[in-house]
C-alpha cells in the first residue's frame, strides 16, 4: 500500500490533473446516483418501504432508450437531429419507466399496504427479480450496444482542459441530471401536487384527514421517482453505451446507499449523497487499490450511520410517547 | 446396532449400484451442460449452450446415436459453486447421462469436479483455464481450451517483444480466470525483465472504468492490457481509455476477439488494439462457415465462446458413438474413448488431442490486431 | 391450577417430532439417487438457517441483512481448520463448535456497533457490513493468502463423527438433519423462556419493553449473537458438505432465499419456516432444467404469496397451530348464554391486610426540569411519594403530567434536579432499570406487546425478577424450571386480581382481541408483573364507561388497600381522582400550581383558573 501511495503522489501537479479528472468522474456518476436515489428516498418517504426494485426501473430505462435508438438510427446514422434524438429518448424512457412504476405500485405494493414491511420489502424483491429475469428472458443476456457517436457533432466529441479530459456525453450527462434535480425541486416546492408530496410525507393519515388523495399521491411518487430511474439508465447507457439485463441490481445498491447516506426521505439529502458517493468512490480509486474501491463507500455509509443515524440531511426522529 | 447394519447394507447397496454402469444404448442418451445460464455470466453460457444445442441437433438429424434421439440437458448454476455442485449431483444421478460440456468457469469446475470424478462423468470444458482443474490428476476431465499458463507466458512474450514495452498496466476482473492470467502474464513479465507493472481489477458489468483507467493514465503505462471474460467490458474499456487520452497500446483478452462486441461496440476506439485468442479467427476458417450461419441466423451474433462448445459436444457425441457401437456403453468407456481421440478436426482451425492429464495437445496463443472492422491475425506464439 | 396447564406450557408436536425422527432416518435412505440426497441435506442446511435468522427476525423483529455473513464466517472457519490451506486439521467435532463461537463473537461485535439503531437503519448498516465482509472474501488473498479471493479454499477433510465416517449425501443428510433437530430443539427452548418472551416483547413494543423491565440492548445483542452463532455453525456444517467455500455462497441472494423461507413460512412461527424452507430448496430444484423461466416464476409466485398471504403462506395451519377454544362460544361462534358460567372459580386470590398511607418518604422529586428545545415540559418540580400513597396528579392537556412519568420512568433524562427513591438518585437510569428498582407504569395510549397472549405479556415482565441464563434454558437445568414454574404462578395471581376478566381461556387469548377496557387492564397487571413499589398509572380509565370507571376505581383503592402499592396515578376523570387520593398535585405548564387533599385543590382559584382560564383572559390576550 505505501508503494501505492508513494505511485499517487510522485508529482504534484500529475496528482492535480489527476484529481481533478477523478471530480469530473465522480461528478458525472454521482449526479447519476443522486437521480436513483431519489426515487429511493421518495417512496421511502410516503410508504416507509425500501423498494427494492427501483434498480429494475433504471435498467428499464436503458433498454427502452436503446429500442428508440433503434428505431430511429438506420446503420447507427440517425435520421433527426441528435440533440432532437437524445431528448426523444430520455422522454420516452422516463414514461416508460413511470408506467412501469405505477404498474409495480398497483400490483405489488397496494394491496400490502396495512401489511408488516417486511412483507413489502419481500414484495418489491420479487418484482426486482420477476422483471430482471423477464428482461434476460424475452432481450437474451447479450449487452445491448448504443451507437452514439453520430448524435454529436464531430467537433465536439471532447475537450481538454490542463490534462484534464472531458467527453461531450460527460457534460450531457451532468446537464441532464442537475436540470431534472433542479425541475423536481420546483415541482416539490412550488406545485399543489409537490406540497401534497411534502405533507403525506409527513404523515400520510393526517393527510388523508385533510382531503389529499393519498393514494394518488403514492402514484405521482412513483411516477417521478420511476421516472428519474429511468433517466438515469438512459442517461448511464448514453455515457457508456451499453445495458444489459444485469445493471439494475448494482445500479440500485449504489442508489440506495446514496439515499441513506443524505439520510432517506430527505430529497435534498439524496442529491447531495448521490454526488458525495459518486465523488468519494472515484477519490478513493486514486488512493488505495481499486478491489476496495466499494469498501471505502460502505465504510463511509457505517461510519455516518454510526454517527448521525438519520443520514446527514435527514430529520431526527423522535419516538412519540 | 440395527442402525448400523441398516447404514453399512444400503452403503454396500449403494456402492453396488455404482458399479454397475453398462447400460443398453436404447434407454437413451443423455449429455449435460453445465453453465451459468443467469446471472453475471449468462450471455457467454447461453452461447455455450446454443452452439452445443445446434451441435446435438445436428447428430440427430442425421439419426442421433445408434438411432436413438440425443437428449441435452441444461444444469444452470447461477454462477454459485454451490448450485454447481447441485448440478453435478443431478448429472452423476441420470444413468443415462454420459458426458457434460463444461462448467465453463473455473471456479465452479473446481467446486464439482470431484464429484463428476467420482462417478467417471466425462466432462469437457470450453473456458475454464485455470491451469490446478487437470494438476489434481482426474481422469475424466477434457478442455478445448489451452491453459492461462500458456496464455500468460505467450502473452508476456508478445508485450515484451513485439510490442517492445517496458510499463505495463494490467486490469483484470476479479473473477477466477482472469485473476489468474493477470497473474499469469505478470509472472511471465518479470521473468523477462519488466518489471514496473500496475495491477488493478475491475468489477465486470459496471460500466463504469474511468476512475480505474485515470489512475492508469497517471501511471502511463506502454501497453495496457485490460483482462476481462466479455467482449462489452473490453469495448467499454479500450473506449474509456481513448476518451481520457490515455495514449498506451491496448489490448484485450479472449473475449474481446468479437466483431460486433468488441470491434463494432467501441466505436473505431478499438483502432490499432490487440487480443489474443486460443484459437484462429473463425470467420476467416471454411471449415466453421456452416456453424457460423447456422448460428447467427438462429441464435443472432457470435463471439469467441461458442465455436469451442460446438467442437466440443461434437468431440463428446462422437466419443459417445464410439462407445456405443458394441450396443452397450458405459461411462467409463466415453472416457477412454475421449481419451483416445487423436486429431479431432473440426471447426476451430487446428486438430484437437488431449494430452494424458486431459489438456489441449500442442495449445498455442493467436494475437491479432484490430484493423478497420476486423481482426488481423499478427503472430502464433507457441511458448518461444 | 393443573387444569389449564396441558394448554398452557407449549411443547413441540408429536407429530412434527416423529416427522423430525423419519426425516434423521427413513428418508434419506428412500431417496433416488446422490442428486436427491443433496438436494435433501442442503435442504436441511436451510432449515437451520431460516430457524437461525427466525430468532433474530421472527422473534426479535430485527432486521438483519448481515446475516449471511456469520455463515459465511462460519464456513471460512471451518476450511481454516480443517484442511490443507492453513495445514490444521482439527476434528470435526471440535472445529464446529469453535466456527459456531467465531461467529456468535462476531454477532456480538457488529452487534455492539449497530445494535442501537432503528428498524431500517439497522438494515442497511448490517446491509453494508456484509456487502464489505463479501468484497473481504474476494480480497483477502493478497498480499497474504487468507481466504482465497475468488477462488475460495477447497478440499476439505473426510470427517468422522462418533466413529462414523461420513462421506455420501446420504450420511451427510442423517448428519445435517440432526443439527437441524438440535437447532430446532434449541430454538423451542429459548422461545418458551424469560429470553423469548423478552425477545417477542422487543418485537412488539421496545419503548414498552423497556418500561418492563428488559434491558432490550442486551436482549438484541443476545438475539443477534444467537443467530449469529447457529448461522456459524450451519455454515460449517455446510463448508464441509459442500467440501469448499467460495465469496458466492454467502452473498446478497443468498440471504434473499434465507429471508424469503422465513417470511413465506410465517414471521416467528417455527413449523411455517421449516415448512417454507423446505419448500424453496426443493421448488427451484424442480424448476431447475427450465433456466431463465425459473427465476421469473420464483420472484412472480413471491409477489403472490405476498399479495394473498402476506402473514406468511404456512401460517394458521390448523393441524400445525392449536387453536384456541372459547369455552363461551359454540362451535358455529355463537355467543353462549353467560359468560360467567365459563370461567374458572377456584383462582380467587387470599386477601391481605388493610395497608394506608405511611409517612416514610420513598420518592423524592427535587427542583426537576426538563425541556424540548425552547419548550419548558417541566419546571422546577418538587414532589414527595409516601410510602402507601394514592397521590393524584391532575391537570390540564399539555401540563407535562406525562412527561413527569416518563422523565422519572427513565425514558427521558431531566435537564436538571435529581428523582430519589429510597435514597438512591434514579435520574439518569435506563428504564429497565428504573423497573428493576421498583417503579412500573403504563402507559396514557396503551402500549401491550399486541401479538402475545394476556398471560404471556404479564409473563414477560417477570424478565426483571428472574435470571436464567441461556444455557440454563438449553438444558433445562433447576433455575430455569423453578423461575417458569413462578413466572407461571405470578401471573396467574395476578390476573386472579381482577376476578373472572382476564382468566381461564383469556390466558391465551392475543391481546389485540380483546376489548378496550380489558386491554387496559392488561396493561396494569403487566405493570404489577415485576412487583414493583411504585406503580405509575396513566390514566387508567381513559376510554371506559362509568361502570367500567367504578370498577377501575375500586381496583385502584384495592391495589393500595389490599396488595400495599404506592400509586401515582395521573386522571381527568374527577370522580375517580375523588374517590382514591391521598393527596392532588395539579399541574400547569410544567409547574406544579396546588397540592392537597382532593377537597382543598377542588376550591383553589389557581386550579379553577388553569381548567377553565381566567375571566377576561382571553380578551386580554386578543387585545396584545
Amino acid at each position: 500500500m505505501s508503494e501505492h501511495l508513494f505511485r499517487s503522489f510522485m508529482r504534484m501537479e500529475d496528482l492535480f490533473a489527476q484529481l481533478s479528472q477523478q471530480a469530473i468522474n465522480g461528478l458525472t456518476i454521482g449526479g447519476v446516483y443522486a437521480l436513483i436515489a431519489i426515487g429511493y428516498t421518495m417512496v421511502y418517504g410516503v410508504l416507509s418501504m425500501l423498494n427494492f426494485a427501483h434498480g429494475e426501473l433504471y435498467m428499464v430505462g436503458g433498454f427502452i432508450g436503446w429500442w428508440v435508438l433503434q428505431l430511429f438510427t438506420v446503420k447507427h446514422v440517425p435520421v433527426m437531429n441528435g440533440a432532437l434524438l437524445i431528448s426523444l429518448m430520455l422522454v420516452i424512457a422516463m414514461g416508460g419507466a413511470a408506467i412501469l412504476g405505477v404498474v409495480i405500485e398497483r400490483i405489488a405494493y397496494r394491496p400490502l399496504r396495512t401489511a408488516p414491511r417486511m412483507n413489502l420489502l419481500l414484495s418489491s424483491l420479487g418484482v426486482s427479480i420477476f422483471i430482471q429475469n423477464f428482461v434476460l428472458y424475452f432481450q437474451g443476456a447479450k449487452v445491448k450496444v448504443f451507437h452514439v457517436s453520430q448524435l454529436i457533432p464531430d467537433g465536439l466529441r471532447s475537450f481538454e482542459i490542463g490534462g484534464v479530459v472531458v467527453s461531450f456525453m460527460r457534460i450531457v450527462v451532468i446537464f441532464v441530471c442537475f436540470l431534472l434535480m433542479l425541475l423536481l425541486t420546483l415541482t416539490i416546492k412550488k406545485t399543489a401536487i409537490g406540497r401534497s408530496i411534502r405533507a403525506t410525507a409527513q404523515d400520510i393519515e393526517a393527510a388523508a384527514f385533510m382531503g389529499i388523495d393519498t393514494n394518488r399521491v403514492i402514484v405521482s411518487v412513483f411516477v417521478i421517482g420511476s421516472a428519474l430511474g429511468g433517466a438515469a439508465g438512459l442517461l448511464v447507457s448514453l455515457l457508456f453505451t451499453q445495458v444489459d439485463y444485469y445493471v439494475g441490481l448494482q445500479a440500485g445498491l449504489k442508489g440506495f446507499t446514496a439515499a441513506v447516506l443524505g439520510g432517506i426521505g430527505s430529497i435534498p439529502g439524496a442529491m447531495a449523497g448521490g454526488i458525495l458517493l459518486g465523488l468519494s468512490e472515484a477519490l478513493a480509486v486514486t488512493f488505495f487499490p481499486s478491489a476496495y474501491k466499494d469498501v471505502v463507500a460502505f465504510v463511509i455509509l457505517i461510519a455516518i450511520l454510526i454517527f448521525r443515524p438519520q443520514g446527514l440531511w435527514g430529520e431526527k426522529l423522535r419516538e412519540k410517547v | 446396532m440395527k442402525k448400523i447394519a441398516l447404514l453399512l447394507s444400503t452403503g454396500i447397496l449403494l456402492s453396488f449400484a455404482l458399479t454397475v454402469q453398462a447400460n443398453d444404448v436404447s434407454k437413451g442418451i443423455h449429455v449435460g451442460n453445465a453453465g451459468s445460464f443467469t446471472g453475471d455470466a449468462a450471455a457467454p453460457c447461453m452461447e455455450i449452450f446454443n452452439s452445443a444445442q445446434l451441435a446435438v441437433d445436428e447428430w440427430n438429424a442425421r439419426g442421433g446415436i445408434q438411432g436413438i434421439t440425443i437428449e441435452h440437458i441444461m444444469g444452470d448454476d447461477a454462477l454459485d459453486p454451490a448450485q454447481g455442485i447441485k448440478v453435478a449431483r443431478k448429472f452423476t444421478s441420470d444413468e443415462l447421462m454420459y458426458g457434460v460440456i463444461g462448467p465453463p468457469v473455473s471456479h465452479i469446475a473446481q467446486a464439482s469436479i470431484k464429484i463428476y470424478g467420482q462417478s467417471d462423468l466425462a466432462c469437457i470444458t470450453t473456458a475454464a483455464s485455470k491451469p490446478d482443474l487437470t494438476e489434481a490428476g482426474y481422469k475424466h476431465f477434457f478442455r478445448v481450451n489451452a491453459r492461462n499458463d500458456a496464455h500468460g507466458w505467450n502473452s508476456a512474450l508478445f508485450i515484451k517483444n513485439n510490442l517492445k514495452a517496458e510499463k505495463v498496466a494490467i486490469l483484470n476482473e476479479k473473477v477466477a480466470y482472469c485473476e489468474n492470467m493477470a497473474q499469469q502474464t505478470i509472472k511471465g513479465l518479470e521473468k523477462l525483465g519488466v518489471t514496473d507493472i500496475m495491477n488493478e481489477t475491475i468489477v465486470a458489468g459496471s460500466k463504469d472504468f474511468s476512475a480505474v483507467l485515470t489512475k492508469v493514465k497517471a501511471f502511463n503505462p506502454d501497453v495496457l492490457f485490460f483482462i476481462a471474460t466479455a467482449a462489452p467490458d473490453q469495448a467499454i474499456g479500450v473506449k474509456q481509455a481513448k476518451e481520457l487520452g490515455i495514449e498506451a497500446i491496448f489490448m484485450g483478452s479472449e473475449g474481446g476477439r468479437d466483431k460486433k462486441d468488441f470491434i463494432e461496440a467501441s466505436e473505431g476506439a478499438a483502432q490499432g488494439a490487440y487480443v489474443y485468442h486460443f484459437s484462429p479467427d473463425i470467420f476467416a476458417i471454411k471449415e466453421a462457415e456452416a456453424y457460423v450461419k447456422n448460428f447467427e441466423a438462429k441464435y443472432g451474433s457470435l463471439s469467441g465462446f461458442g465455436p469451442p462448445a460446438y467442437e466440443a459436444m461434437n468431440i463428446l457425441l462422437s466419443a459417445i458413438d464410439m462407445a456405443a457401437e458394441d450396443g452397450d456403453i458405459s461411462r467409463a468407456e466415453v472416457i477412454s474413448s475421449l481419451a483416445a481421440i487423436k486429431g479431432y478436426k473440426g471447426i476451430l482451425g487446428f486438430p484437437i488431442s488431449f494430452d494424458e492429464k486431459g489438456d489441449l495437445l500442442g495449445g498455442a496463443t493467436y494475437f491479432f490486431k484490430v484493423n478497420g472492422t476486423d481482426f488481423e491475425q499478427v503472430t502464433v506464439l507457441t511458448g518461444k | 391450577m393443573k387444569k389449564f396447564s396441558p394448554s398452557l406450557v407449549s411443547r413441540p408436536n408429536t407429530v412434527f417430532i416423529l416427522i423430525f425422527a423419519l426425516s434423521l432416518t427413513v428418508i434419506p435412505s428412500m431417496l433416488p439417487n446422490d442428486y436427491w440426497q443433496s438436494v435433501y441435506a442442503i435442504t436441511g442446511i436451510y432449515v437451520m438457517l431460516a430457524l437461525g435468522l427466525n430468532i433474530v427476525a421472527g422473534f426479535t423483529g430485527l432486521l438483519d441483512l448481515s446475516y449471511i455473513a456469520f455463515f459465511g464466517i462460519g464456513g471460512y472457519f471451518f476450511a481454516f481448520l480443517c484442511s490443507d490451506h492453513f495445514g490444521l486439521h482439527f476434528p470435526f467435532l471440535l472445529a464446529v463448535p469453535i466456527c459456531a463461537l467465531v461467529a456468535m463473537s462476531a454477532g456480538f461485535l457488529l452487534g455492539l456497533t449497530s445494535i442501537r439503531l432503528r428498524g431500517d437503519y439497522l438494515a442497511i448498516v448490517t446491509l453494508a457490513f456484509a456487502q464489505i465482509f463479501k468484497l473481504l472474501l474476494l480480497n483477502l488473498d493478497a498480499p497474504l493468502n487468507i481466504t482465497g479471493g475468488v477462488n475460495g479454499i477447497y478440499v476439505f477433510d473426510a470427517i468422522k463423527v462418533l466413529g462414523f465416517r461420513i462421506l455420501t449425501p446420504e450420511h451427510y443428510s442423517t448428519l445435517i438433519w440432526s443439527c437441524a433437530l438440535l437447532v430446532f430443539v434449541v430454538s423451542f427452548k429459548l422461545k418458551d423462556s424469560r429470553i423469548g418472551r423478552g425477545w417477542n416483547a422487543i418485537r412488539e413494543d421496545e419503548l414498552a419493553a423497556n418500561c418492563t423491565g428488559i434491558n432490550s440492548v442486551r436482549m438484541k445483542l443476545c438475539s443477534f449473537a444467537t443467530g449469529a452463532m447457529i448461522a456459524g455453525f450451519a455454515g460449517a456444517v455446510f463448508a464441509s458438505f459442500q467440501d469448499s467455500v467460495f465469496p458466492n455462497n454467502f452473498d446478497f441472494q443468498q440471504l434473499v432465499v434465507v429471508y424469503c423461507m422465513v417470511i413465506i413460512g410465517g414471521l416467528g412461527n417455527m413449523y411455517g419456516v421449516i415448512a417454507g424452507a423446505v419448500v424453496l430448496s426443493v421448488l427451484p430444484e424442480v424448476l431447475r432444467e427450465y433456466g431463465g423461466l425459473r427465476m421469473m416464476i420464483y420472484g412472480a409466485s413471491l409477489v403472490a404469496i405476498m399479495a394473498i398471504r402476506p402473514q406468511g403462506l404456512f401460517s394458521a395451519i390448523p393441524a400445525l397451530t392449536r387453536v384456541v377454544r372459547r369455552p363461551d362460544k359454540e362451535e358455529t361462534g355463537v355467543l353462549k348464554a353467560s359468560t360467567d358460567l365459563y370461567y374458572s372459580s377456584n383462582e380467587t386470590p387470599a386477601v391481605r391486610a388493610d395497608y394506608s398511607r405511611q409517612d416514610r418518604e420513598i420518592l423524592v422529586l427535587d427542583k426537576l426540569s426538563m425541556y424540548f428545545g425552547g419548550i419548558t415540559a417541566i419546571e422546577n418540580l418538587d414532589l414527595t411519594l409516601h410510602k402507601h400513597e394514592i397521590l393524584s396528579v391532575i391537570g390540564p392537556n399539555g401540563a407535562g403530567k406525562s412527561t413527569l412519568f416518563n422523565v422519572i420512568s427513565g425514558i427521558y433524562q431531566p435537564n436538571s434536579g435529581t428523582i430519589c427513591y429510597r435514597g438512591r438518585d434514579i435520574s439518569h437510569l435506563k428504564p429497565h432499570k428504573v423497573v428493576k428498582a421498583g417503579i412500573a407504569r403504563t402507559f396514557q395510549n396503551i402500549r401491550l406487546f399486541n401479538e402475545m397472549s394476556v398471560i404471556e405479556n404479564v409473563r414477560a415482565s417477570r424478565f426483571c425478577r428472574t435470571g436464567a441464563s441461556f444455557l440454563s434454558i438449553i438444558f433445562n437445568l433447576r433455575r430455569h424450571r423453578q423461575e417458569e414454574e413462578q413466572t407461571d404462578a405470578k401471573a396467574r395471581e395476578i390476573l386472579a386480581m381482577f376476578g373472572k376478566r382476564l382468566t381461564g381461556y383469556r390466558f391465551r387469548q392475543n391481546v389485540s382481541q380483546l376489548s378496550y377496557a380489558n386491554r387496559r387492564r392488561v396493561e396494569i397487571a403487566r405493570a404489577m408483573g415485576s412487583e414493583p413499589e411504585i406503580l405509575l398509572l396513566d390514566e387508567p380509565s381513559a376510554g371506559m364507561n362509568p361502570h367500567e370507571t367504578a370498577e377501575i376505581t375500586e381496583f385502584i383503592k384495592r391495589l393500595r388497600d389490599q396488595y400495599g402499592f404506592t400509586i401515582i396515578v395521573i386522571e381527568h376523570k374527577l370522580s375517580l381522582v375523588k374517590a382514591v387520593s391521598d393527596r392532588v398535585i395539579v399541574m400547569d405548564h410544567g409547574m406544579k400550581i396546588c397540592e392537597g387533599s382532593y377537597d382543598e385543590i377542588a376550591g383553589d382559584p389557581d386550579v379553577i383558573e388553569a381548567y377553565l382560564g381566567k375571566k377576561g383572559k382571553r380578551d386580554k390576550t386578543s387585545n396584545s
